[in-house]
């Protein structure tokens, strides 16, 4: 074979490099960005703002926003800023808990009623029918109704009301995994249940249940929220922005900064976690 | 006098791959009172030739060169609303799923008198009714004035058929545009509605673009035909001349394609190779990768349609090549 | 010609749900830790009255046996007595109900006319500025509150420019509608993005469909393709997507009415907790329970009035 014969090296494009990938995931590390600041504001609170979050000063009662008070005063005097800041642990905190009780009940109920079925499936899934007809927040306030009104009452009534939607995508997950060849395999090859559900099942039935859990973290916390404004959740002198819109109530005619400006937080922080949510969706779904 | 006169047609889609020409250069005549038939694979664009002459291809293609002549004007050239009042008015359409296209809230009395009264063709409601009921008895569906109240979904896919043939027919068009009538039904019916086709054809007088992928529906019905692949004509001619003689590789394999009862059994023989990807179509002839016959001009030249024989047009240059057996497979 | 069957077996199937509602609310009271007489007369009660109610609620008997007895009280409009009003539950509840019904009303109807258009815009130029605005301007008031959407609204338009009343239901259509409006935009504002994101994506699919096209090769001006063939088959779509909401809606109601003051069943119920007023709880949630049942079934009987398909069956 001659060199003559070799052929012309060919022009051709090679393969386009990767897009940048922080450019496709904007929404992910934007929402990130977000909640990662209001988290840290709210840890350090005491550090970044000099007033206490019960701190009374009657005789600055409604202050309107300014240098000295960036979200003004409420009746009691005390800084709103500050409020806003305090509340915005207590809201992420019950927002996260709230979603991962459920979560994790339903993971196992669903888990349990999927992989073993039979009379166990049929009574869970009866179970999560029931607690499905009702509308969320109807049944919220119904069972704080009869625990009568106040934190521990939230924390049940949400994780109750919230549960049974992972109950039913993890079902159906699992009833699909569970005739997967590796599963047969490991059940052929003796393990236990336990282990198969959790080494084996568990892995890859839970990236639903992020999905999910990503938009179902903002209705609980604008529930908390609501909740907490009619009297039925958090209760007061706690620095809640529900609560601290309740208390602006009274005062739409004077001191509009009490209500807008502890809302605005709220839709922030909705507004972030929907863009973090829809991030790591994508982000789950592209890692297939 | 043709009724329908297209000249150079083509449609060009654009999509992430690059333009995609889906009607390339089309050029044919449909005569006044003539059946033609457009025939091809699935792909081959006579869909959307159909639609490009209707002027409803999907955004983001359009119509980017040549002219569709009816009625002394180009309709290419017109205006929405005057397109909107030839449509369903002048020109008619049967398409290919009846039961799909009539909509499962109206009665069918309503859906098939809708023309009339859109283009003013009858002054009353009660006017409509009657004439709604007298189109029905002509396509044969049996008790019309009992079904004329009745829903989409209490018809069977033959019924819904000639409910739509009934629609196409209300405004008394000069042309109807058939795209794949029969493909979707059982084969007897389908041999139904292709003869109801053609009496109402002769009766009325009209002209019938009939698209088809079925070349024993080309032989039962149309005088002329066209064979499209690739979205270009590649042969036009008489119906009985095609199959008599037919002058591409293309149309040879077709033909050969079908299952024959009569004569001993043998393979299926299909068409080595698959249509190609519109949005880089072969250079030069565009069906040279499949064909037996291809040289080295196939490959270069663009081979436009010529007449090759009386009233025979071929875009083969190789045509006089061809041989009854050309595509029998090596172990008959 | 199924339609009387179909009717037949709609009501039928009423039944269960509407047995599940009284054995739930009828469970509810009694899961509160204490003593149901006591709870249902209060702290104060006699221990005269406390006897009269035992028997009356049967309270000695067999569980089945007051299950009995509850159901019966109810069907003879007697829901107790409400410990914060000292008046008659069943009074209460009907002076209140048909602010709630006209509340939710309302709102329906205003989120109808703004979300229809709004959603058939996005839908029929896809992927243009409309469509875009339309779309974020719905994922914006997504994580809004709705409590505190309808303070600001009072704020900018009952206090800043005093246009609307700050609270109250009034008196006379006109006044009522005056009054409902403000209420009736936050609720809009909230439902908006579930409404006008669903719907859009069912017209979409809609407008893909092969009697769509169908009825384009009739020549049918787009108008008229919109309104018979688009609209029509896309109001089912509103229809069933109103439907699974109107739970969510009852839950709104609740918030609304307490943030502009409404004396309607919502901001009864929130008061009634807040007071520990069971009777009136009970009664309350079994009207609730009635409520979206009736709407269910109003919403199955549209829809079959709209698609003959479903009757047929």
């Amino acid at each position: 074979m001659s060199d003559a014969t070799l052929p012309a090296p060919a022009l051709h494009r090679g393969p386009r490099p990767p897009a940048r990938s922080w450019r496709r995931h904007s929404g992910l590390i934007a929402g990130a960005g977000i909640l990662a600041i209001i988290l840290l504001s709210s840890i350090f609170a005491n550090w970044i703002s000099p007033y206490g979050p019960l701190e009374q000063n009657l005789r600055n009662t409604l202050q309107p926003p300014g240098w000295t008070h960036p979200f003004g005063t409420d009746n009691f005097g005390r800084d709103i800023f500050t409020r806003v800041l305090h509340a915005a642990k207590l809201d992420l905190m019950i927002g996260f808990l709230c979603v991962f009780f459920p979560w994790m009940l339903g993971i196992a109920l669903g888990g349990i009623a999927g992989y073993f079925g039979g009379i166990a499936d049929t009574i869970i899934m009866r179970i999560v029918d029931t607690f499905s007809a009702f509308p969320f927040l109807i049944m919220v306030i119904g069972i704080i109704a009869i625990l009568g009104p106040g934190l521990t009452s939230l924390y049940i009534a949400l994780t109750l009301a919230g549960w049974s939607m992972y109950a039913r995508i993890v079902r159906a997950e699992v009833l699909v995994v569970r005739q997967s060849e590796y599963v047969l395999a490991a059940r052929a090859l003796g393990f236990g249940h336990l282990r198969i559900m959790f080494r084996h099942i568990l892995p890859n039935v839970i990236t639903p249940t992020i999905i999910f859990a990503m938009t179902d973290i903002v209705l609980v916390i604008l529930s908390t929220t609501s909740l907490s404004f009619l009297g039925l959740g958090v209760q007061p002198p706690a620095a809640e922005w529900g609560i601290m819109i309740s208390e602006g109530r009274g005062f739409i005619l004077t001191a509009w900064w009490m209500v807008t400006l502890p809302g605005l937080a709220i839709v922030l922080v909705g507004l972030a976690l929907s863009l973090f949510g829809d991030g790591v969706a994508k982000w789950l779904r592209e890692r297939g | 006098m043709a009724i329908l006169d297209i000249r150079n047609l083509t449609t060009r889609i654009p999509t992430a791959r690059g333009n995609l020409t889906v009607v390339d250069d089309v050029s044919f005549s449909v005569e006044a009172g003539e059946c033609f038939g457009l025939v091809g694979e699935s792909g081959s664009g006579k869909s959307m030739t159909v639609k490009s002459i209707l002027g409803l291809v999907p955004a983001p293609g359009r119509v980017t060169a040549g002219s569709v002549h009816h009625g002394g004007r180009d309709l290419t050239k017109l205006p929405a609303s005057a397109m909107a009042a030839i449509r369903g008015r002048t020109i008619a359409t049967i398409v290919q799923d009846a039961v799909s296209a009539l909509n499962p809230v109206y009665r069918i009395g309503r859906q098939i008198a809708e023309p009339m009264l859109e283009h003013g063709l009858v002054r009353s409601r009660t006017e409509a009714r009657t004439r709604a009921i007298a189109l029905m008895t002509k396509v044969g569906i049996p008790a019309p004035e009992k079904r004329i109240d009745d829903y989409p979904h209490q018809f069977s896919g033959g019924m819904c058929q000639r409910v739509v043939i009934a629609t196409a027919l209300s405004c008394d068009p000069g042309l109807i545009l058939a795209d794949e009538p029969t493909t979707a039904l059982d084969v007897t019916i389908q041999d139904q509605i292709l003869k109801l086709l053609v009496n109402l054809q002769q009766d009325l007088g009209l002209s019938l673009l009939l698209v088809t992928h079925d070349m024993g529906v080309v032989a039962q019905t149309c005088q002329r035909v066209a064979v499209m692949y690739a979205g270009q004509i590649v042969e036009l001619v008489r119906t009985e001349d095609l199959f008599r003689k037919p002058r591409h590789p293309y149309t040879a394999g077709l033909l050969n394609c079908v299952p024959r009862l009569d004569g001993p059994a043998r393979r299926l023989n299909p068409i080595p190779g698959a249509p190609p990807d519109l949005a880089s179509p072969p250079t030069g002839c565009r069906f040279h990768p499949r064909c037996p016959l291809a040289t080295e001009a196939c490959r270069a030249g663009n081979p436009a349609l010529r007449e090759v024989a009386p009233g025979h047009f071929s875009r083969c240059i190789r045509q006089d090549a061809l041989t009854p057996d050309m595509w029998e497979a090596a172990d008959a | 010609m199924n339609t009387p069957t179909f009717l037949r077996r709609r009501l039928l199937q009423v039944l269960p749900v509407l047995a599940g509602i009284l054995l739930v609310v009828f469970l509810v009271v009694r899961l509160i830790p204490g003593d149901p007489a006591r709870i249902m007369l209060g702290i104060h009660a006699s221990e005269e009255r406390l006897a009269n109610l035992r028997t009356e609620l049967g309270l000695d008997l067999p569980i089945w046996q007051q299950f009995g007895v509850f159901v019966g009280n109810i069907f003879q409009g007697e829901l107790g007595t409400s410990l914060f009003y000292r008046r008659d539950v069943t009074d209460v509840i009907l002076e209140r109900l048909p602010v709630t019904v006209t509340l939710v009303g309302f709102s329906v109807l205003l989120s109808v006319l703004v979300c229809v258009p709004l959603a058939v815009a996005a839908a029929m130029r896809q992927g243009s500025w409309v469509d875009q605005a339309v779309r974020a301007i719905s994922t914006l008031t997504l994580s809004m509150p709705g409590f505190w959407l309808g303070l600001n609204l009072l704020i900018l338009f009952a206090v800043v420019y005093p246009f609307f009343p700050i609270s109250g239901f009034g008196r006379g259509f006109w006044d009522i509608l005056w009054h409902l409006t403000l209420p009736a935009i936050t609720i809009t504002l909230s439902l908006a993005p579930i409404l006008i994101r669903t719907l859009r994506a069912s017209l979409i699919e809609i407008l893909q469909a092969p009697h769509v096209e169908f009825a384009r090769t009739k020549g049918l001006s787009e108008r008229h393709l919109i309104q018979r063939h688009v609209l029509r088959n896309g109001l089912m779509a509103t229809l069933t997507i109103l439907g699974v909401n109107i739970g969510w809606l009852m839950g709104g109601s609740v918030v609304i009415e307490t943030v502009f003051s409404l004396p309607g069943l919502g901001a009864l119920i929130v008061s009634s907790i807040a007071a520990r007023d069971y009777p009136m709880i009970q009664g309350i949630a079994l009207i609730f329970g009635l409520l979206v049942i009736t709407i269910n079934l109003v919403t199955d009987l549209l829809y079959a009035a709209l698609d003959p398909r479903v009757t047929y069956e």
